[in-house]
């Protein structure tokens, strides 16, 4: 038989066609299926595009690059990668799960090594050639409707980084499919070895930071996200995988591809039906579900909770159900009360209990470290660490789209501020009862997140981060608010040089119309002189106060837009305007825009009546206002103006509210504290 | 042809082969016979490399099984519950076959159309039980394998077409040496095929007989004297079993025919018979007391 001969030829090759042909005479179905489901989201996708109105197509020109960015919105692309390479994994070897065709294929003259490989590259042909056809047939469409925003590099893109993660997903399935024995699982364990790499990471430090005071778990947090494939997935969009990322997930799919190899040859062919095929791994597994659910649980109640008590108690009935569970999954039996099995978990308990004490009494020193002052090169401080971890991008000067500059990077090199922050450092380390007592109250509003990252020698670095009470640390952040670096740090006019600016614009509150633009570069200099002075004259008080600011500075350069406000205190630029004759221009004037203002005392509502959405004052109007038993009106321009000056945009301390009624009928409200009041106010009688 | 010496194999619990020996030859049919769960499965599937066993040596033409690709080229094992793809013709299966199996012979596969007289485009899973079990024989006997393993083969097959299996199987063994392995529950189904005959009972090789031997060697004699049984006959005769019905002595006896009648005679007997004696009985008497433990196995 011309058949026979050629499989005699391929014994002991790396494939054999019987299998190969067979597997693809079988599962072609997949491979169409694929292909139609691709061909649906991305071919269509530009015809449908394709066929709308022209005007439309100009606004829209963007949606044609987005399908070649895994369009993600809605994920129908990413959801199909998540979805197919997996199922075609769990069919391909749903024969090894099931004894009687198990032991038919093995009882073939096919070694296991090359079933293996077999149904791999069957698999990775059902899997490649759909995206590579509909990769050719996007390309003949993109060229013939003669679309210009996609060319052939973002298709290629799209393809290699396709064909990388379908290649990845199916071959980690069917390497989980050789430790598990039921096609259920190895389908669940699948989407659980690609999330592992951050889950478990997420897990652990999320735990981590449960016991361990000053633990920078924002900073860590981020680093993890990308660790697993499959939440990388969901992010494609925003950007292709990295060259290093491909090399990871290559060398991890060739890696699978070996230790898939190996399990299967030693793998014991009765084991089908088993939850573990290997005995060995049986152990290994239950107790890492049980670890793994004790963790999860521990910080479901430790987020829902926020006490130490509910975490335990989770930790307890996370072990505990993941324990039980595991061994009825594995004994196939729900008789699983055994001393034995009991004695397992007394174990397992004793041995977390042990390395809990251990995390609770700090066995590593961890909350109490610092560096060694002299050795401080430079520290990060700012409220979180995404300014550290994403530097601003560098600007696009293709991008269409105008766009507001974050926050720059907040590092301290000066010797003065490092010993200032140094301080404050020892004063968080050594006040952290009192801080975990501030921090942990759910909610707290006052609580602001110090984030720390000092830089040492030898590259190395030390995160920490704190949530503290601002007012409690008061004398240690006023030096350091108050640095000329830290201002400098802050504020992007530090970094802008004024002859590239194209204009100022001054825009007053949004209930108005106010608005300045400056645009001669003799003018936008002397701006940039006064808002730099009046930067650095700020005090911390004045940095950290809840006045609103008089309006909002926006600085153009070219297609970015950098933003700084006209704080109350900025007396150089409220001179400067005055000078330049724009004052009345760029803010709210009594005379002008306003036609009075009432003034009502204020008490802070309690609890209970904090949760209530007081949706009355939204819809306020004059008359109303003016009905407000013992209201005090004022139309005096100065006692206004006294007004906008003083008043608070938060109700903390507050003992008036004030509600000014623009001419245009419009009404700002805002708050008083009855210590800053004048007579007209301290002398009227509110009821 | 194929040896195996102190197999063992466990699953999870329990202990399925323990230290298993047999020896099979060229072109002979070993039966084996066990209750259910006795491991003749577990037996059969080492046999066919599926099962890797724990301990002991196996070997088919002096090479070892498990992963040797040409021995399993030329073995075929029909399991108790065969598997066939979902949606496959016979014809399809027969594909498959081809492909993977070098000794394939279309032309048997063809002729032996004649004998089951099933459609070849007919989807396996469609067929009944017995029907698919015919599709099995069919596809085995076309792959001309040296070495047939078959487990319970002859279940839900009617009697037409156990006879008309059984022939194929010799006619094979006849003309090209085919070596067979057969299981069965019950003995009574191997008697007329077999050669050989293994009995497993819960894991162990309690007896291993060659069928040929075993009934040319054993008889059972009936006699009867005018007198009293003389005392000599029973020292010289060990009887593997003996019963006195009346005045009859009834014997089982080991040894050749002509000589147990010769020796007999000596004594004088007024009867003197030798009666046929079933498979059935000849092991239960060599058994002795195990015998009765797996009575069920025999009759």
């Amino acid at each position: 038989m011309k058949w026979g001969i050629k499989a005699m030829k391929l014994k002991t090759s790396f494939i054999n066609q019987g299998i190969l042909r067979n597997d693809l005479k079988r599962f072609t179905w997949i491979g169409v299926t694929y292909l139609l489901l691709l061909l649906a989201s991305v071919p269509l996708k530009i015809l449908m595009w394709h066929s709308r109105e022209q005007a439309q197509q100009i606004n829209y020109i963007a949606d044609y690059i987005r399908i070649f960015q895994f369009a993600p919105y809605p994920p129908t692309q990413i959801m199909i990668f998540i979805i197919v390479p997996v199922v075609a994994g769990l069919l391909l070897f749903r024969y090894l799960q099931d004894s009687r065709s198990a032991d038919m294929a093995h009882a073939l003259p096919v070694n296991r090594g090359t079933h293996y490989s077999t149904h791999v590259t069957v698999g990775i042909i059902l899997l490649f050639v759909p995206l590579i056809i509909t990769a050719l047939v996007s390309w003949l469409l993109v060229a013939g409707l003669g679309i210009e925003t996609v060319n052939i590099t973002n298709i290629l893109n799209w393809l290699s980084n396709s064909l990388l993660i379908n290649l990845l997903f199916f071959i980690s399935t069917a390497a989980v499919g050789m430790v598990t024995g039921m096609t259920a699982l190895q389908g669940a364990l699948s989407y659980v070895l690609l999330l592992l790499p951050s889950g478990l990471s997420y897990l652990l430090l999320h735990n981590l930071n449960q016991y361990t005071y000053g633990f920078a778990l924002d900073y860590y947090a981020s680093k993890i996200d990308n660790l697993s494939p499959l939440i990388r997935l969901t992010g494609i969009s925003s950007s292709y995988l990295r060259p290093a990322e491909i090399a990871a997930y290559l060398g991890a799919s060739i890696v699978l591809f070996f230790v898939g190899r190996s399990l299967y040859r030693l793998r014991n062919s009765e084991t089908a039906g088993n939850a573990i095929s290997f005995t060995v791994l049986q152990p290994i597994f239950k107790y890492a579900v049980t670890f793994c659910f004790m963790l999860l649980i521990g910080s479901y109640f430790n987020a829902m909770q926020d006490s130490v008590a509910w975490t335990y108690f989770g930790y307890f009935i996370g072990s505990l159900l993941a324990y039980f569970l595991m061994e009825i999954l594995l004994n196939k039996s729900v008789q699983v009360f055994r001393r034995h099995q009991i004695r397992g978990y007394g174990i397992y308990a004793l041995v977390m209990v042990l390395l809990l004490g251990l995390f609770h009494f700090d066995w590593t020193g961890y909350e109490k470290r610092l560096p060694e002052i002299g050795e401080v090169a430079s520290v990060y401080m700012d409220s979180s660490f995404h300014p550290f971890i994403y530097q601003p991008a560098a600007p696009d000067s293709e991008t269409v789209y105008y766009y507001s500059e974050g926050p720059g990077k907040a590092v301290f090199t000066d010797q003065e501020n490092i010993a200032h922050i140094y301080a404050l450092h020892q004063q968080i380390i050594a006040h952290r009862e009192d801080n975990k007592k501030t921090a942990s109250s759910v909610g707290n509003r006052y609580v602001r997140q110090i984030c720390l990252a000092y830089e040492l020698p030898g590259g190395k670095h030390l995160y920490r981060q704190y949530g503290i009470d601002p007012e409690m640390y008061a004398g240690n952040l006023k030096p350091i608010y108050e640095s000329r670096e830290y201002k400098e740090l802050h504020n992007a006019i530090f970094h802008i040089n004024p002859a590239e600016v194209d204009f100022i614009e001054i825009s007053g509150h949004h209930y108005t119309n106010k608005k300045l633009r400056i645009i001669e570069p003799e003018a936008i200099a002397q701006v940039f002189s006064a808002l730099q002075a009046d930067i650095y004259d700020q005090t911390y008080e004045e940095i950290v106060g809840g006045r609103p600011s008089w309006a909002s500075v926006e600085i153009r350069v070219k297609n970015r837009v950098f933003c700084q406000d006209w704080k109350k205190s900025y007396t150089h630029l409220e001179q400067w305007l005055k000078d330049s004759g724009n004052y009345e221009q760029a803010r709210l004037m009594p005379e002008l825009d306003l036609a009075c203002a009432f003034i009502d005392k204020f008490s802070a509502p309690d609890e209970e009546e904090a949760r209530i959405p007081r949706t009355k004052e939204w819809m306020m109007d004059a008359e109303s206002l003016a009905q407000r038993p013992g209201v005090l009106k004022i139309t005096d321009p100065d006692q206004m103006e006294w007004c906008l000056r003083e008043y608070y945009g938060e109700d903390t301390e507050a003992d008036y509210q004030v509600f000014f009624v623009l001419k245009n009928s419009g009404i700002i409200s805002g708050y008083l504290k009855g210590t800053d009041a004048p007579a007209f106010i301290r002398n009227h009688s509110f009821a | 042809m194929i040896e195996i010496e102190n197999i063992s194999k466990g699953f999870q619990e329990t202990e399925a082969l323990k230290e298993v020996s047999l020896s099979v030859g060229r072109g002979s049919i070993y039966g084996l016979v066990g209750s259910n769960g006795a491991g003749k499965t577990t037996l059969l599937k080492i046999l066919a490399g599926i099962y890797k066993p724990d301990g002991g040596h196996l070997q088919i033409d002096s090479q070892a099984i498990f992963e040797n690709q040409p021995i399993k080229a030329r073995t075929v094992f029909i399991s108790d519950a065969p598997y066939h793809y979902p949606n496959f013709t016979i014809r399809d299966m027969a594909l498959f076959y081809s492909r993977l199996y070098s000794r394939w012979d279309q032309d048997r596969f063809e002729k032996l159309g004649n004998v089951f007289d099933i459609d070849t485009g007919r989807r396996i899973r469609t067929l009944s039980k017995g029907m698919q079990r015919q599709v099995s024989f069919w596809l085995s006997l076309s792959l001309m394998p040296d070495v047939m393993l078959l487990d319970e083969p002859l279940d839900g097959l009617d009697p037409v077409m156990r006879k008309k299996v059984k022939n194929l199987i010799i006619q094979d063994v006849a003309t090209r040496e085919m070596t067979v392995i057969i299981s069965s529950h019950n003995l009574r189904d191997l008697e007329d095929i077999c050669d050989y005959i293994g009995i497993l009972h819960q894991g162990e090789m309690l007896l291993q007989r060659d069928l040929d031997d075993l009934k040319a060697d054993v008889h059972k004699i009936q006699v009867a004297f005018s007198g009293d049984i003389p005392p000599a006959l029973l020292q010289e005769m060990p009887a593997l079993y003996q019963e006195k019905r009346g005045s009859v002595l009834i014997l089982i006896v080991r040894g050749a025919a002509e000589e147990i009648i010769t020796r007999a005679r000596s004594y004088q007997p007024a009867v003197l018979d030798i009666l046929p004696l079933t498979l059935e009985e000849i092991f239960i008497y060599e058994m002795g007391d195990k015998g009765y433990e797996i009575k069920n196995v025999l009759y």
